[in-house]
């Protein structure tokens, strides 16, 4: 799987890793080797995360990542390709700062998935499961609460802007449902239930605690009869340490950040809360996603595109992962844009747009050790379909379990006793390092 | 092996017998031990006097009537043949045990071999084998043929069960749709003639090698002699490899052509109670073929417990007793899928007057049960806590501070029963069943545009009328149409089921409880449904049109004069076929009348059962059978004779849900406390005391509205209506308010059939502890607070208020005196607001108990 050493993330190797080393793990390293990447990393030993921008409708990979100026007019569209800072690589002419920082993110060109309605293709995406009716899915967002606990007084998981139902914990329930961030770009944002309302400090808010503790002692025979009782004494726990501990409040203000930086990530709703997010992995938050809305453009695709859509993207975007790198964040953060289809590559000159195709489509994906600056797979002539090394989002599933350090053939147990792999049924996509 | 068709079948055997004969108990009287204890004149638990009765050997207590061996004739063909024995002895009170460890077991004439219960040919001839214990004693003949003859193999009958049983063929490991490391088996064994091509032929037959056995990958890698991420799955020189390697060194042969096929397999006892701590109890299974054949296949099957802390089964079949309680133990064998309900009943009898007395058809098949079990009920729950349980199981409210204290002090002994009768003839007893059907039918805006509000007013106007079950399914079933005609057409939206496979997985899942959706893409692991029966039933839904709905138009449900269901395989057209059943004959023009009236008659197996299943479900938090929609014969109800019981009534009394319902909360067992005893205090499934359930998102919104007497107002939704009765999910997640309160507190998005949650999480914590809904309602100058302070009441009349507002009882003495401490030590209004808050916030008000 790692074929170059020093690109092997070694880098927070976990201790449940650390057992497998032994038996070659899936770094397929020795183990000398990795220890001596372990003390090299000595100090940045942090736990891997993940910020997901979700970019609902569908995105067109066409007039974004996989542009084809070759093409006839009716596929081509408004929009010219641009060089990025790797040679080979070229990207849309609207996406400026992202192409300054192609070093540090891989594009999948080659995603090929056959579900082409919104909700469907949406949950399928979001869970790297095709959806059912009688059963529901978590999400990745959910897996990695899940599978790398909570930090202190922090939440695991949290959305930014409108979350879709997909973004949810399915049958792993309500323990790791997501933390409702909210729209960071409000004026007067502030989060949702974290600070205690106005009239009571936080000194009432400990004598409140002292009764609700006394009460429910005195009824702790209904502990008995069922774990979830007991567990919402760890749920209240940690909400009581959220709102006493700053972490999660200071990691929500983003008044702390000079004003230069808000500006440089961009005064746009996708812009703040990518700074949002970099501060709450910052913060020990695991997954963050960020849901920006409207890229089903069916009508006035290159409008809406060049207008509204893909400057806040390429900003705040373009701006997180030079961040992140900046700060030696990248290499233990996640950072992903996608959406849940392509479009057309013929343009629907009816309509003025392009409709919804997830024959083929384009997906960024950086940091956790994966190798920025190549493409992954190919399209056609068209960017139809996968002309090279197609891509599944079972694959992709796999992949971001992995480099999460989350073993993808690990299962859970749906509520249907049905068994369910972490990382769907997929291969981990090797070019990725 | 063309033409080698597999299909799942169950044994007669185990059809018959499964559920029956266990539900019925042993046929003979249990003869009760003399009682050491008083018995009092109410029921209490009593304690055993002397020492554990269950600790002492059995045979000390109550003699033995008999043993015999299992099976009586044992008759082994060729020198591969085996036969696991059991020995047993039947009590004089009727008991069975399994005493083959602790007999003396001897064996007459030198054909066979006996050693660890399993018998092995030597030569050819008869002999007998003697089992004596106590002073007891049975022989079985024995013979033995063709020992001498050449071992055969064959890769259907040897290896195909070890792939099984090793584990190779799960879904994470070689039998994923992928493979595993470029070796692909298909799933659980469902197609061995291409698991014979990919073990023998595939990749240049590299994985077998038949001159040098020992040198097979095939071998090599499960035994860890070459490295395999799947470890190690059995031993060099182990039963499983001695087998793969005979079978290597014969040939690897397929099997013969013409070899008889497999029709049944029976298992060994199918049912039976340990009584003993950790006794153990050998599973004896036999595979019968279409020559009359049998062949001990116990060591071939592959074994699983589904609740493991009251039986856990090991490789080999053997079964070990944990908590009292019924495991089923599933034994698969290639094609074919059983059941063994074992039982524990470990621990003192418990005594008749430990039951409540009751005529109570629930009461009878319930109190029946654990008392085989042995396990006793907890008391009956108090009155207070009686009425606040009814008001929300039946209505979805809390009581009336006024109806608390004047039922606390009523004499009048029937007057649980007459709350009964009062709470279910009030029109708020539909408001519970309108919010399940409205999950599982997901009702929901995105799903019916412009008419859900009136589908879901003719949900509400069904169970309103009190609707009989039948004519409710009946009508959605069937409806065709348009919703100004006739409202049921929702349902079908075509948003909902695009395709006929979608309209059967769900009409199978809602209305029979079973899941048929599994076997869709291939034949469903744990049960017998083929993909075969998944598209006969299917057959039913294909000549339907459902378009819409759309902005333009409503959905408009059409029957079609053609269409047919295809099996995915062999595209052959598959008529219509009632699940478990034929044919459907002289079909009219719209199927699904002809799927109506098998599904909704007296005598059909599944409607009644799945329908009482989800009553029962609603008041006790947990279906008889659970998942509730899930019946199988590997997920047996855990109290056959009260599912049936209450089916039947159902069935007898026209459909009539509150008829049912009234037999339900009337009976003892409904009115049982949570306060366990230690014989009971780990039941979870046999209803012997009252589980507590967290209120749902609805109802609690409601009682929060309603202690602190602050309503909440929908969009969309008309003043006064209540949580409990709005028509489409209220969730937006950027909402703001009561739709987060419902957001966070688990309400379903009816996107898929069941997820709703109750369970707890981190920001449900927050907003009790900082969120709008509750504090502001708490504060508000029109509340309950602001109208106690008001009239001028004395700290520990509001206290008191406050209790029967919320947790529906008065404070004890000592908490009154706690918390007017409180109160007077600052300011008044902040700190009965604190307590206010805190009682919103306890368990004992966010669940019913």
């Amino acid at each position: 799987m790692h074929n170059n050493i020093w690109n092997c993330n070694c880098e927070g190797v976990v201790r449940r890793d650390f057992l497998k080393v032994g038996a070659l793990g899936y770094f397929g390293l020795s183990l000398p080797a990795l220890l001596k990447n372990q003390a090299a990393q000595a100090g940045t030993n942090k736990e891997k995360s993940c910020i997901l921008v979700w970019l609902g409708g569908g995105p067109s990979h066409t007039d974004m990542f996989d542009l084809k100026p070759e093409a006839s007019s009716e596929y081509r569209g408004e929009f010219n390709p641009i060089e990025t800072n790797v040679a080979g690589i070229r990207i849309s002419e609207h996406l400026p700062t992202l192409a300054q920082h192609a070093d540090k993110y891989a594009l999948l060109r080659s995603v090929t998935s056959p579900e082409g309605s919104h909700e469907r293709a949406t949950q399928y995406l979001n869970t790297g499961y095709k959806p059912l009716p009688s059963m529901e899915y978590p999400s990745y967002g959910a897996i990695v609460a899940k599978e790398k606990g909570q930090a202190k007084g922090v939440p695991s998981y949290v959305t930014l802007l409108n979350p879709v139902d997909a973004h949810g914990p399915g049958y792993l329930g309500g323990e790791f449902a997501p933390f409702d961030g909210g729209d960071p770009s409000r004026p007067g944002y502030d989060v949702r239930d974290l600070k205690p309302p106005i009239g009571i400090p936080l000194d009432r808010v400990d004598r409140r605690r002292t009764i609700l503790r006394d009460m429910d002692d005195a009824f702790r025979r209904l502990d008995k009869s069922s774990a979830k009782i007991a567990s919402m004494e760890t749920y209240f726990q940690q909400a009581y340490d959220m709102v006493y501990s700053p972490a999660a409040r200071e990691a929500f203000d983003l008044g702390r950040e000079p004003v230069a930086v808000r500006d440089a990530y961009g005064q746009t709703n996708v812009g703040q809360s990518a700074l949002l997010a970099r501060r709450l992995v910052e913060a020990g938050v695991r997954f963050v996603t960020i849901t920006s809305g409207g890229w089903d453009t069916h009508q006035q695709n290159w409008a809406r595109l060049k207008n509204n859509l893909l400057p806040p993207v390429d900003k705040g975007v373009g701006t997180l992962l030079s961040d992140l790198h900046q700060r030696g964040l990248l290499d233990t953060t996640m950072v992903i844009v996608m959406g849940e289809f392509g479009r057309t590559p013929k343009i629907n000159t009816q309509r003025g747009g392009r409709d919804h195709w997830p024959h083929c489509r384009s997906i960024l994906i950086a940091g956790c050790g994966i190798q920025g600056g190549q493409v992954v797979g190919a399209s056609d002539d068209k960017g139809a379909y996968p002309a090279e090394r197609p891509i599944r989002v079972e694959d992709l599933s796999a992949t971001i379990m992995a480099k999460l350090d989350i073993d993808p053939t690990k299962e859970y147990h749906a509520p249907n006793g049905r068994p369910v792999k972490l990382g769907a049924t997929g291969e981990v996509i090797k070019e990725l390092g | 092996m063309a033409g080698f068709f597999f299909r799942f079948t169950l044994t007669a055997a185990v059809i018959a017998t499964v559920g029956n004969a266990f539900a019925a108990g042993t046929k003979r009287e249990v003869k009760k031990p003399p009682s050491k204890t008083p018995t009092p004149s109410k029921a209490t638990t009593s304690k055993p006097a002397s020492p554990v009765k269950s600790e002492l050997p059995k045979e000390v207590l109550e003699p033995i009537k008999r043993i015999f061996i299992e099976p009586g004739t044992i008759s082994l063909s060729g020198p591969r043949a085996t036969q696991q024995i059991l020995v047993t002895a039947e009590y004089n009170d009727g008991s069975l045990r399994e005493i083959t460890t602790r007999a003396t077991l001897t064996t007459e004439g030198a054909a066979f071999t006996l050693q660890d219960g399993l018998v092995k040919p030597q030569a050819d001839g008869e002999g007998k084998l003697v089992a004596r214990f106590q002073r007891h004693s049975v022989t079985a003949p024995v013979q033995v043929k063709n020992a001498g003859a050449v071992a055969v193999y064959s890769f259907q009958s040897d290896i195909v069960p070890i792939l099984s049983r090793a584990g190779c063929n799960v879904s994470n490991c070689h039998g994923s749709p992928v493979g595993k490391g470029g070796f692909k088996l298909s799933l659980f064994g469902y197609e061995p003639d291409d698991d014979f091509k990919a073990v023998v032929k595939d990749r240049d037959g590299k994985l077998v090698n038949k001159t040098e056995v020992e040198a097979s990958l095939f071998l090599q890698k499960p035994t860890m002699a070459q490295p395999h991420k799947g470890g190690l799955r059995f031993e060099k020189n182990s039963f499983e490899y001695q087998v793969i390697a005979g079978w290597l060194k014969s040939g690897a042969p397929l099997g013969e052509e013409t070899a008889p096929k497999l029709v049944g397999m029976e298992i060994l006892p199918d049912h039976r109670v340990m009584a003993s701590p950790k006794q153990t109890q050998q599973l004896l299974v036999l595979a019968k073929f279409s020559d009359g054949s049998v062949e001990d296949v116990t060591r071939k099957a592959t074994y699983s417990s589904n609740d493991d802390s009251i039986g856990s089964v090991e490789l080999n079949g053997k079964v070990t007793a944990g908590n009292n309680g019924e495991a089923a133990i599933m034994v698969r064998y290639t094609n074919q899928v059983g059941v063994g309900r074992i039982g524990v009943a470990v621990g003192r009898e418990i005594a008749d007057n430990e039951f409540p007395k009751s005529d109570n058809l629930v009461d009878k098949a319930v109190f029946a049960k654990l008392k085989r079990l042995r396990i006793a009920p907890s008391q009956l729950t108090d009155d207070v806590t009686f009425l606040r349980r009814a008001y929300l199981d039946v209505v979805g409210m809390l009581p009336p501070a006024g109806e608390i204290r004047s039922f606390a002090i009523d004499l009048d002994p029937t007057k649980r029963e007459k709350l009964v009768d009062k709470l279910l003839a009030m029109p708020e007893s539909a408001d519970h069943w309108v919010l399940r059907w409205g999950d599982l039918f997901r009702i929901n805006q995105r799903y019916m545009l412009t008419q859900t509000v009136s589908f879901h007013g003719w949900v509400r106007d069904s169970f309103v009328q009190n609707k009989p079950l039948d004519q409710f399914a009946r009508e959605i079933v069937t409806a065709s149409g348009s919703p100004s005609s006739q409202p049921a057409t929702s349902f079908w939206s075509q948003r909902l089921f695009p395709s006929a496979e979608d309209r059967s997985a769900a009409i199978s899942q809602l209305f029979l409880g079973v899941r048929i959706e599994c076997a869709r893409c291939h034949n469903h692991p744990f049960e017998r449904w083929t993909q075969g029966d998944f598209y006969g039933f299917t057959a039913f839904f294909t000549r339907l049109r459902a378009a819409g709905p759309n902005q333009n138009q409503d959905v408009v449900v059409q029957v079609l004069p053609a269409g047919e269901a295809r099996h995915p395989k062999t595209n052959q057209i598959i008529p219509p076929t009632f699940l478990g059943g034929g044919k459907a004959e002289n079909l009219p023009v719209d199927r699904r009348e002809a799927l109506a009236n098998w599904m909704l008659t007296r005598e059909n197996p599944f409607f009644a059962r799945a329908m009482v299943n989800r009553i029962w479900k609603h008041y006790f938090g947990r279906g008889i059978v659970e998942p509730v929609d899930d019946f199988r014969i590997t997920n047996p109800a855990t109290n056959d004779e009260l599912l049936n019981a209450l089916a039947r009534e159902l069935a007898d009394h026209n459909f009539d849900l509150k008829h049912v319902s009234k037999l339900i909360l009337t009976s003892k067992t409904y009115q049982l406390s949570t306060l366990t005893n230690d014989t009971n205090e780990k039941d979870e499934k046999y209803f012997s005391h009252y589980s507590p359930k967290r209120l749902l998102a609805e109802c609690l919104l409601d009682a929060v509205c309603q202690a602190t007497g602050v309503t909440e107002v929908y969009p969309n939704a008309p003043a006064g209506t209540r949580a409990m009765q709005l028509a489409t999910p209220q969730g937006n997640r950027a909402g703001r308010g009561s739709s987060y309160f419902l957001d966070v507190f688990g309400t379903s998005r009816r996107t898929t059939i069941c997820d709703r949650s109750d369970e707890g999480s981190v920001p449900q914590a927050l907003n009790l502890i900082n969120g709008i809904t509750t504090n502001v309602k708490i504060s508000a100058q029109n509340g309950r607070l602001a109208k106690l302070l008001g009239e001028g009441m004395s700290n520990e009349k509001v206290i008191e208020e406050l209790y029967l507002a919320t947790v529906s009882r008065v404070p004890t003495s000592e908490e009154l005196s706690k918390h007017a401490e409180y109160v007077g030590k600052g300011n008044r209004q902040e700190r009965l607001e604190d307590l206010f808050w805190a009682l919103l916030g306890s368990k004992e008000f966010l669940y019913n108990h």
